[in-house]
């Protein structure tokens, strides 16, 4: 009984504006657990404002009322999601040895497994075509080898990553910036549907949090806490990404680097800490080697797919990267209308991904 | 004393009659214009007077009354002046009435007696051409009103010159056009295709557009050429008729934008309203209507440049005419029926900054703020655009400088060669290109075989196109098949189809 007052009052603490996971863990060291911050006279807790702040104080004295037991046991015993506090089985054990562990997650979806390895895949909210391939091919290929693939649900480099270990039907984690509640950003509310099916989505921040951006720094080093190594595909020179990474190696984890285009802006800090030493990858056997893990042989065989002589033209005219559909045109020396409908039978049979302004690119897995 | 002239007033784009009364009495002397009379028509009397006056005829101090009927429509404009003027120097005896020769008198009257030219002398003509046929107009007007068969027009410079040939001094002669018959008739172009080097793919969808009557929206960053290429458009439409110049020629005429002595339109209009344009001036209107952008564009092309800055009610005033092909206007004077038969082009930047899709990945929109920046056409509307053409930027476009483009000409053949087709195979539709099939018709004349059936599912599921693609796509894989020469729909055609729906596309999971 004691153990689940204690994850009660846990809860209640973790919920109070302004406390975060430090200011968490120094208030049930100085009296010796969450409960006993309940009981705790007011002036004590009046003493503490200078540490504190007495927003924080008033905060606390004010919300150790029936209103807001009620509300946190309608939390506890919520269908929608469920509460993993840093005392259960459930929370990740790389994340507990981070300095500032969050004490209280609320997650969804698959539970999190706990002996598996797991990389954190992270990069830019705007990523170029070959970023985006990128990031869904290492996932696949990790998810594929049993890793679980973490990262933040944003727009770009995230929601490939995600979606491309879905695809492998491997496990994935995202973390929120906001409340469990809330699908930010809004487009992709496809993926927050596929994730609370197959994967797990968690955050640190309690339901109806916006998604204010002081949180996602934040939430980076949960990020690279839950993982043992932070994988970035393409970052901008100040992209969040990067902070991702200081949480990576503050918190003594490997940092791997896939390298861009020089010219490429989305290039520019991954190239910066793969100069750092950023481990360079190339293929997923990088990573994997890292972790210890075998890769299995390969039995994808693409001979399945048959092209005919046009086709062929194509495919061999785009294995230098991405190309447009007049430079197709001129280098294939094909009328526009043959190549528009060889074009589409490329893309219906999976081989090459057309990108925004009629640009083509091969696909990963062809 | 009392006379009676017959003169011809304007409404939308259909004339008729207009008896003009003028009676002179004794009395105090006044000058009285009746009949629901604007402004510009009440201001004749003071040029009447002035014309008649220098043209060295006596103007009656007496008082004149002048009913203009029906007197119960309102009249506008200058055309009546000469008709006073006819009718005043007829009530005082000063022109004799000639028996059997009741001509419709148009013109304006400049202060020194000369005849200048009015609007709308084409529409005029043809409405009341059954009932009257001697005109006498001025000598600017003649090209124009020479276009109407088995009609008498009599030209004339000024006041002098027509009163003298009514006493009899000089000969009646019917204006002969130079060379002029239909036969003369001769479309010409300005803009050609060649001038367009590159943008291949661009110029394939404008002709598949072309051939088949589809309307069509250009997406591509900011100086792509999207506008030239769309001027060009008209110089690969299917040839002008005389019939459709004609009806080009009657709204130019009737909203008075026909130029000095041309007599014809022979070139199909390119219509380019920016985009503070008001729903008024878009599809017509006024207190007496007069055509609007959308029926100058008829037989042409509607381009509307940056159409995501067009007020949204605006765009939505299209979808009707759209549907249509005229436009009906309704006034307290009455509702005005105009033609609308256009094609409509249209251009936008593919998100707010201009830049998504451009190879150097300069774009910093959101995607929200791109979803919002087309997401103002209705979905309504964007579905009147049966093909999506991504205009590349310059980066791409250099690569083919070098190369000569294939001229209207040859482009306007095989248009030619697929509209034909396409009339031969709804002659008992009522229909005349692929554009206007209807659900229906889509079923019965976009057949397709399994094997396509099969590539336009794995397209659905593979590309992530929205439904209301589908049979946009069947119309335009049958406008490909005409330009073959094919009967049948093949599985190729929808291919190269499926590559024009580009706004229907989820480029990423």
């Amino acid at each position: 009984m004691e153990q689940v007052d204690e994850k009660f009052f846990w809860v209640w603490l973790s919920g109070i504006p302004g406390i975060g996971a430090r200011k968490f863990h120094a208030l049930t060291k100085y009296f010796g657990g969450a409960h006993k911050v309940w009981q705790a006279p007011k002036e004590k807790l009046t003493q503490l404002s200078p540490y504190l702040g007495s927003n924080v104080v008033y905060e606390i004295i004010n919300q150790r009322d029936n209103k807001t037991l009620d509300g946190i046991s309608r939390m506890l015993n919520s269908s929608s999601f469920r509460i993993i506090t840093l005392l259960d089985d459930e929370y990740p054990d790389l994340l507990k040895q981070i300095y500032d562990p969050p004490p209280v997650l609320y997650g969804k979806g698959c539970p999190i497994i706990n002996h598996k390895p797991a990389i954190s895949i992270v990069g830019s909210r705007r990523p170029t075509g070959y970023g985006r391939q990128m990031a869904e091919k290492l996932a696949y290929e990790l998810a594929e080898a049993g890793v679980t693939i973490v990262s933040g649900l944003a727009r770009g480099v995230d929601a490939m990553a995600h979606y491309g270990a879905l695809k492998a039907k491997g496990t994935t984690v995202g973390v929120l910036g906001c409340g469990i509640d809330r699908v930010y950003p809004p487009e992709n509310k496809k993926l927050f549907s596929s994730m609370e099916e197959k994967g797990t989505i968690i955050t640190e921040y309690p339901p109806g949090s916006a998604p204010v951006a002081g949180n996602f720094p934040a939430r980076n080093r949960i990020i690279s806490g839950m993982t043992s190594g932070v994988l970035v595909i393409e970052a901008g020179e100040r992209s969040g990404a990067l902070i991702t990474v200081d949480f990576a190696l503050e918190q003594g984890r490997d940092v791997y680097a896939l390298p861009g285009n020089i010219n490429v802006a989305q290039s520019a800090g991954t190239n910066k800490i793969l100069k750092e030493g950023a481990k360079l990858v190339t293929e997923v056997q990088d990573i994997l080697e890292e972790l210890g893990i075998q890769k299995k042989k390969l039995k994808k065989d693409t001979a399945s797919v048959q092209l005919d002589f046009f086709e062929t033209q194509v495919y061999n005219a785009l294995q230098e990267g991405e190309r447009h559909l007049e430079e197709l045109s001129k280098e294939t020396k094909m009328d526009i209308n043959k190549l528009n409908a060889v074009l589409t039978m490329l893309e219906v049979k999976g081989i090459v991904k057309q990108m925004p302004g009629k640009i083509f690119i091969r696909n990963w897995d062809a | 004393m009392l006379s009676k002239v017959k003169s011809a007033g304007i409404f939308g784009v259909n004339g008729y009659i207009i008896d003009v009364e003028v009676d002179i009495s004794n009395g105090l002397p006044v000058f009285d214009i009746v009949g629901l009379p604007d402004l510009s028509v009440r201001e004749s009397k003071e040029r009447v007077r002035a014309a008649i006056k220098n043209s060295g005829f006596e103007f009656p101090i007496k008082r004149i009354t002048v009913n203009m009927a029906p007197a119960n429509t309102k009249k506008e404009g200058p055309a009546f002046d000469l008709a006073i003027a006819i009718g005043i120097l007829m009530a005082t005896e000063q022109i004799p009435a000639i028996d059997n020769f009741d001509p419709v008198y148009l013109g304006e009257l400049s202060l020194d007696g000369t005849l200048r030219p009015v609007n709308g002398v084409l529409p005029m003509l043809l409405s009341i051409r059954d009932d009257y046929n001697n005109i006498i107009l001025p000598k600017d007007n003649a090209e124009e009103a020479s276009n109407v068969s088995n009609m008498n027009i009599y030209p004339f410079e000024t006041l002098q010159e027509l009163v003298s040939c009514l006493r009899g001094e000089s000969k009646l002669i019917p204006y002969n056009r130079a060379k002029g018959n239909k036969s003369n008739f001769k479309i010409s172009f300005v803009e050609d295709f060649s001038d367009v080097k590159g943008q291949e793919g661009v110029k394939r969808a404008l002709e598949i557009a072309a051939a088949g009557g589809h309307n069509a929206i250009m997406i591509g960053p900011p100086g792509s050429g999207k506008t030239m290429l769309a001027k060009r458009l008209p110089s690969i439409l299917p040839d002008l008729t005389y019939d459709e110049a004609l009806e080009i020629t009657k709204i130019y005429s009737a909203a008075g934008m026909l130029k000095e002595n041309e007599g014809m339109i022979s070139y199909r209009p390119f219509m380019s309203p920016h985009h503070t344009i008001s729903s008024s001036a878009l599809v017509g209107g006024g207190r007496i209507p007069v055509p609007g952008q959308i029926s100058l564009a008829h037989h042409g092309v509607l381009f509307l440049d940056e159409i995501p800055e067009f007020k949204k009610d605006v765009l939505e005033v299209l979808r009707q005419p759209l549907e249509d092909g005229e436009i009906t206007i309704s006034r307290a004077s009455g509702s005005a029926t105009f033609p609308a038969k256009f094609m409509l082009i249209a251009s936008a930047n593919p998100c707010p900054c201009g830049f998504l899709g451009d190879d150097s990945n300069k774009c910093i929109c959101t995607p929200h703020q791109i979803s919002r920046y087309l997401g103002k056409i209705s979905g309504p509307l964007m579905d009147r655009f049966d093909i999506h053409i991504e205009v590349p930027s310059l980066s791409f476009q250099k690569i083919s400088r070098n190369e000569k483009g294939e001229s209207s000409v040859n482009i306007r053949a095989r248009v030619n060669k697929a509209r034909a087709n396409q009339v031969q195979r709804y002659t008992n539709d009522g229909i005349y290109y692929n554009a206007q099939l209807g659900p229906k018709q889509i079923r019965k004349y976009c057949k397709i075989d399994q094997a396509g059936k099969n590539l336009m599912e794995q397209a659905f599921s593979s590309m992530n196109l929205s439904a209301r693609a589908y049979d946009r796509i069947l119309k335009v894989s049958r406008t490909i098949a005409d330009l073959e020469n094919s009967a049948n729909i093949q599985a190729y055609h929808i291919a190269e189809a499926i590559q024009y729906r580009s706004l229907d596309r989820q480029y990423w999971p």
